[in-house]
């Protein structure tokens, strides 16, 4: 199928099939797009749709489905319901069939592999960095597979690191199967079982409905909540002891692990919030909350909440022939919970906790945050001491095997705690501006001193201001001048408008345009007269926030993909001298072997490729901050 | 005023002396009560009116109506004289211009009004025009209307579009200059010393000096004032609507949620634009964001249009 179906039937097909293309090839590229048009096929339809052969569209799905980007389903019996005697029937409906079904999760660990490697590179270090990379790469690995007699120790560390902090989560079968077959297995089972308990009773259907709904929610939840704790049961224990690993935890080698995109995404939350609070206190304030939810990070809902949205959809959706999607209550509910989940004991912090965790330079300009009058005239008292305090440090760090080193660092160490007592009121001040900033509610007060912070509430700020700058960058400041008018005023037309942002009306007139191009803004018709006639009506502008932010978010994603097929373009481009630059006897020796004009192209080739990913990023970067802020 | 009886004269003097209220017929009466003027006499209702025809013949009085009373002012001999050289047509249209006030009237009105044909409603106004007696504006709210009012008279606020316009046009680069330095006097109170030379460093000013030194508007239009940048009086309505302008554009931001209203302070972002401030040490932000635009340069290769990429790419495919 041509590439342009893809491209042109949505920008996450453009995107995914373009990265699929990429990474795994032609054929599981055209078998995702196909999937993610027509929702499931078989392996019959995808072959005879694409006109490949079944052995290869197997291929390409086994593949899939190991990265965790295609889930299947296979047909089981159907329950008989209502008469158990009825066997032939049912043998006659059974086929056995498997669906394929397209998911997103894999391919997000693959768009965002490269940074999840960065980030675990500098937290846990070059080995844990490996191992994640090899698990995203391959979809999901056991230990033993990596493991040769050489490296053994190392693999384990890292797997205790990376499980211990949620990167790694071990995964089983029910990880390939799709939720919504899984739930609607569990529902006929309790409805038939349920039909059985209840014979001859009358009850109506809609009780009926909502009692198997219940029932069905309850086994749903212990089901997931049974297999995972089977997989995590054991996973890295301190006990068990082997020739390799003498007296350190390890980590069952037989059991898969996966990479756990929500761990991910709860690290993009800590960096989005802090950029957000370095954006509007300062850079210090920005550390400072940095340092706080460093704290709580791990502990913290997934910003997608992805179990409980997944399961209100099913339950909302289930025993009716449509779909109704949850009700306002319900969503409002869900929200409460959301929000005293926030508070629990476990996320909250004492200013004394985010101390300990600021680095030695961000406490040292702590000191200087709060301005005085006295500031210009008497210099800090630490200024005086700072710069033999430095050098200290860099003779220290040069001379690591020195004994009178310990001795320094004892005497810095006491010297910071002292100072660190001084810097506790400062630390506290500025924890309060984070918590009663004017529009975004950074911390929250919790119990006995404690601060939290409130995600819930957070999240759509991020996403408000996300979109905000967005359009602030690529539409311009007077674009965001007028939306931020018609925000305000909810409802305004044009002549109002003029008047409240100071702009002239022909300019005004364009931002409007450009802004309802992008489904911004849309326009009311407000009529003046009683047969409505449009040249006597009024036209009032209005803010979509749902219209925009979905309509960005596509265009981010036209544009990753964009920046992706140009890399894949270069690399066909460049294919006779990209192979000879990658030849086992080439390699360090480019300047013996290759020409001069190959080495200016190929440098041109790298400078295109460097440019391209820090494009991807940049728009990657707003991308998630859209789309995964709920 | 030759020609004119004793009394007349006296009325005129009268309505004259009234200028800007006209007077119903019983309070002339009352005024010329046991008076003495002579030969003439204003002792009864047909006395005055004898007298005021005499007035109106010569274009000397103006009748208006309020309510059941007849009122009456004066015109000055000036405007009389002027008046009285006019053609019949040139002074309707005149006096419909002339009770317009400072607000003007359209060229459609004046048709309707005096049901004059276009065509001498347009030489009536150009004559009228050519000697000076009126003068045509433009108005804000109706760009494309043709208004006329009376040469002397100022227009009003609402033709003119207020302090924001110049010659009926809106002058942007005042309203900018004026928001730059709003701006700046803010953040001056929020930041102390944030543009001077000493001690200009990131980490000094992360803390906003408190909201106690925080602006309101009426402060604003003080030192708006007191630094004689314009000559042009703004009123506290016209500097709040300045401040909502950079409340848009999020440079500042209202106090309102500690309850101070009608005070403001500089967002942090619109201090790190507008001057370059050192990074503190350790800080870290290894992530790109939105935000960090503005620290961006040469993020549009000029060279290579075709390593940009559009956000209406998509809309555009």
């Amino acid at each position: 199928m041509h590439k342009d179906y893809y491209r042109t039937q949505s920008p996450e097909s453009y995107l995914y099939t373009t990265l699929i293309r990429q990474v795994v090839g032609p054929v599981a590229s055209d078998v995702l797009g196909l999937l993610m048009a027509k929702g499931r096929l078989t392996v019959g339809r995808l072959g005879t749709i694409l006109g490949i052969p079944h052995r290869k569209v197997h291929a390409a799905l086994v593949t899939l489905i190991q990265l965790g980007c295609v889930v299947y389903y296979t047909e089981k019996k159907p329950i008989t319901h209502w008469n158990t005697n009825d066997v032939d029937n049912s043998k006659k409906k059974s086929t056995g069939q498997t669906w394929y079904y397209f998911h997103e999760t894999g391919l997000l660990l693959l768009l965002y592999g490269g940074e999840m490697i960065a980030v675990v590179r500098r937290e846990h270090g070059p080995d844990a960095a490996t191992l994640l990379q090899a698990v995203i790469t391959s979809g999901h690995v056991r230990l033993r597979d990596l493991e040769r007699d050489d490296n053994g120790l190392e693999i384990h560390n890292a797997a205790r690191h990376l499980i211990e902090d949620d990167w790694l989560i071990p995964t089983g079968s029910e990880g390939f199967q799709g939720v919504q077959d899984q739930w609607d297995d569990l529902y006929k089972i309790t409805q038939a079982s349920y039909h059985k308990e209840h014979l001859g009773q009358t009850i109506s259907d809609v009780k009926r409905t909502a009692q198997v709904r219940e029932e069905t929610c309850i086994a749903f939840i212990k089901r997931i909540t049974e297999s995972l704790d089977h997989l995590k049961m054991g996973l890295v224990s301190s006990d068990v002891t082997s020739e390799l690993l003498p007296s350190i935890s390890k980590v069952k080698r037989n059991v898969a692990l996966s990479a756990n995109f929500d761990r991910f995404l709860k690290h993009k939350r800590t960096l989005q919030l802090t950029n957000m609070a370095r954006h509007r206190l300062g850079a210090v304030a920005g550390q400072v909350y940095q340092a706080a939810l460093s704290i709580v990070e791990r502990h913290t809902r997934s910003p997608l909440n992805t179990h409980v949205t997944v399961l209100l959809r099913l339950v909302a959706g289930s025993g009716q022939s449509t779909t109704t999607g949850l009700s306002p209550a319900t969503i409002r509910e869900t929200l409460e919970r959301q929000r005293d989940s926030d508070c629990s004991p476990v996320v909250t912090f004492r200013p004394s906790d985010v101390l300990s965790r600021l680095s030695h330079e961000c406490r040292r300009a702590l000191d200087s945050t709060i301005w005085s009058e006295s500031f210009s005239a008497v210099k800090r008292p630490i200024d005086s001491s700072e710069p033999t305090t430095r050098s200290v440090h860099k003779k220290i760090k040069l001379e690591d095997n020195c004994s009178g080193s310990n001795l320094l660092s004892l005497v810095n160490a006491a010297r910071y705690a002292e100072e660190d007592s001084d810097r506790m009121p400062k630390l506290q001040a500025l924890l309060e501006l984070l918590a009663k900033d004017s529009s975004v509610p950074f911390l929250a007060h919790g119990d006995h001193g404690t601060f939290f912070v409130p995600f819930t509430d957070l999240a759509p700020v991020i996403k408000l201001q996300t979109y905000k700058s967005c359009i602030r960058t690529v539409l311009g400041a007077p674009c965001l001048r007028i939306l931020n008018c018609i925000i305000d005023h909810k409802l305004i037309d044009e002549k109002m408008l003029a008047n409240k942002v100071l702009m002239k009306a022909s300019e005004i007139r364009t931002k409007l345009a450009k802004l309802i191009e992008f489904q911004i803004i849309e326009i009311q018709e407000v009529p003046k007269t009683q047969d409505r006639n449009a040249l006597r009506s009024v036209f009032a502008f209005r803010h979509r926030f749902d219209l925009g932010t979905n309509l960005m978010l596509k265009s981010l994603a036209f544009n990753a993909a964009q920046v992706l097929e140009s890399l894949t373009a270069l690399k066909i481009d460049n294919k006779i001298l990209l192979d000879k630059v990658s030849r086992d006897d080439v390699q360090g020796k480019e300047l013996e072997f290759l020409q001069p004009s190959e080495l200016k192209q190929m440098e041109l080739v790298y400078q295109h490729e460097l440019r391209s990913y820090g494009q991807l990023s940049r728009i990657l970067a707003s991308l998630d901050a859209l789309k995964f802020c709920n | 005023m030759s020609g004119l009886s004793n009394a007349a004269k006296e009325i005129h003097n009268l309505l004259i002396a009234n200028q800007g209220s006209s007077l119903a017929q019983e309070e002339i009466l009352e005024h010329f009560k046991g008076k003495d003027l002579g030969e003439d006499k204003i002792e009864s209702v047909a006395d005055l009116m004898k007298h005021i025809q005499e007035l109106l013949n010569r274009q000397l009085i103006n009748l208006s109506q309020q309510g059941t009373t007849l009122k009456f002012s004066g015109v000055d001999l000036k405007q009389a004289s002027k008046i009285s050289n006019m053609s019949q047509d040139e002074a309707m249209i005149y006096s419909y211009i002339e009770g317009s006030g400072r607000e003007g009237i359209w060229t459609k009105t004046i048709k309707a009004k005096t049901n004059l044909h276009q065509h001498i409603v347009l030489r009536c106004l150009k004559s009228l025009e050519n000697q000076s007696f009126i003068k045509s504006v433009k108005s804000v709210k109706h760009p494309t209307r043709k208004i006329y009012m009376l040469y002397h008279l100022t227009p009003s606020i609402e033709v003119t579009g207020g302090p924001w316009f110049t010659d009926s046009e809106l002058d942007t680069e005042f309203i900018d200059s004026l928001l730059i330095i709003i701006w700046r006097f803010i953040a001056n109170k929020t930041y102390p010393n944030l543009f001077g030379t000493e001690g200009n460093k990131a980490q000094l000013y992360e803390f906003s000096v408190g909201l106690n030194n925080a602006p309101d508007v009426a402060q604003i239009n003080k030192f708006i004032r007191g630094s004689g940048i314009t000559n042009i009086e703004l009123t506290d309505d016209d500097v709040r609507s300045l401040c909502d302008v950079l409340c848009y554009e999020e440079k500042i931001e209202k106090l309102e949620k500690f309850g101070k209203v009608d005070s403001y302070k500089v967002t942090w972002h619109s201090v790190e634009e507008a001057v370059k401030l050192d990074e503190p040490e350790g800080d870290v932000a290894p992530v790109f964001t939105f935000y960090d635009n503005h620290k961006v340069v040469n993020a549009v290769d000029i060279e290579d249009p075709d390593q940009n990429y559009y956000l209406d790419a998509y809309l555009n495919q």
